[in-house]
């Protein structure tokens, strides 16, 4: 188990915990938003994660340098299993569990090995962390529903904390002319970027032969990325992950943002496009309706028909009616997730799980 | 037009272009027969383990020198890899064969 540390100058501390930091990754990105919201009130600490991905190393402390003591605070952000995080749930400290979801692991199993059993582990594992934690959060109301279906007697909802800063640098545009259709998101199977290829192909070919499909998002691994690029027709980029300023430059190119993914703890990316006025065609997934309201064009029911979501991808590139009316809706959704709102979200969990 | 109408409109432009052939029949999407849970026959071809080399590289700016002595610190505990892969492919073999006969039973 990491350090305990004697709690002799009577502060209490708050660290944020991950099973994996990386550069791009929205989980690791909360973390640091907590760790900053939690600072401005007193409550410092550091981040910590099992698995760091050297770019993120700066920033994410590892997780053998936790300097904990009794009565300070463990923020853990769940995404999936990492054996030494288990090893910090039955310490002395108080410890606060925030689902971010877990991808499921049927998705995995045929493209990564690591991450399926990560994802089987962490699944199966999530009512032996809600047992063990003071309090627990979704950052949906549909995770909210899984930490009480796996036996939290009350699950609050903190959202993500989106900070409109980090969308004000502006790097390198995307090359190219024509419409530019946006996926945003690790190019992982749960994803379907499969289904938002075959969608942009038959946009391309039935209504807009200029448009363009820009993916940005890490890929589970190479050989992942090899088989989506064969299904990859032209006007299709695989950009990979981009720094937040390519990326900002990327939604202030875009028409249209498409996701066709089956599962999303949240979605990050509606946001990002809320932010941008950047009409959003997504299918209704997990949290996804909750986040997105009446401000995204909703890929109708299962199956998801990519045809239909060709046309409400030519909809919202072409009616500018439609395009100012949901860039409407969609400032009011960032009015529902404003960062001073969720900050008091995540100082009053914080404060409650101190307190329980 | 309004959000509210537009996915009305989409579904009918598509049946509509669907039933002139414009648009193929909905499909579960060419990563369909990939998604979901192992069958017995996966499991047998992933009992035998055995692990690129090409997976140990560095996700650093300029960490192809990182790269390069991963892949040449495998090569030379090959000898251990190797041991431990034919353990770790034993023990699964075995699993499989048995869940395969109880399969039978």
């Amino acid at each position: 188990m990491p350090g305990l540390r004697s709690c002799a100058s009577g502060l209490t501390r708050v660290h944020q915990l991950l099973s994996a930091a990386g550069p791009y990754d929205a989980v690791s990105g909360q973390a640091l938003a907590w760790q900053r919201v939690l600072a401005q009130r007193g409550l410092a600490g550091d981040v910590h994660a099992v698995y760091r991905d050297p770019r993120a190393a700066g920033e994410i402390r590892p997780i053998e340098q936790l300097d904990a003591a009794a009565g300070d605070l463990l923020v853990l952000h769940y995404s999936a299993h990492a054996p030494r995080l288990r090893e910090l749930l039955d310490g002395p400290w108080r410890l606060a569990l925030v689902h971010h979801n877990i991808t499921p692991a049927r998705y995995l199993w045929h493209h990564g090995a690591f991450a399926a059993v990560a994802c089987a582990l962490g699944r199966r594992e999530l009512p032996r962390y809600v047992e063990a934690a003071d309090a627990v959060a979704g950052v949906s109301a549909f995770n909210a529903r899984e930490l009480e279906a796996a036996g939290a007697e009350q699950a609050d909802v903190v959202p993500i904390f989106l900070d409109p800063g980090r969308l004000s640098a502006r790097g390198r545009t995307p090359t190219g002319d024509g419409p530019l259709v946006l996926v945003v998101g690790r190019l992982v199977p749960n994803k379907r970027h499969d289904l938002a290829i075959e969608s942009f192909a038959l946009l391309r070919r039935e209504l807009e032969p200029r448009a363009r499909l820009l993916c940005v998002g890490e890929a589970l691994s190479g050989e992942y990325r090899e088989l989506v690029e064969g299904m990859a027709g032209e006007g299709v980029t695989l950009a990979g992950g981009l720094s937040q300023p390519d990326l900002n430059a990327a939604y202030a190119s875009a028409l249209v943002l498409l996701s066709a993914s089956e599962h999303e703890g949240f979605c990050v990316p509606l946001l990002e496009a809320f932010a941008f006025g950047v009409p959003v065609v997504a299918r209704p997934a997990g949290g996804m309706p909750e986040v997105g309201g009446d401000a995204v064009l909703w890929a109708g029911e299962e199956p998801f028909d990519p045809a239909v979501a060709a046309e409400l991808l030519h909809a919202a590139i072409s009616d500018s009616e439609l395009r100012a009316e949901l860039a409407d809706r969609g400032q009011a959704r960032l009015e529902e997730y404003a960062p001073e709102r969720v900050a008091e979200r995540i100082v009053a969990f914080a404060e409650r799980a101190l307190s329980w | 037009m309004r959000p509210e109408d537009a996915a009305e409109d989409a579904r009918a432009q598509a049946a509509r272009k669907r039933d002139e052939g414009r648009y193929p029949p909905v499909g579960p999407g060419a990563l369909e027969g990939s998604i979901g849970e192992p069958e017995l026959d996966d499991l047998e071809r992933w009992a035998r383990i055995h692990v690129d080399p090409a997976g140990a590289y560095s996700t650093r700016r300029l960490g192809a020198p990182v790269t390069g002595v991963k892949r040449l610190m495998l090569r030379l505990l090959r000898q251990q890899q190797l041991e431990l892969e034919a353990q770790q492919t034993r023990f699964n073999v075995a699993v499989v064969e048995h869940l395969r006969r109880l399969e039978r039973e």
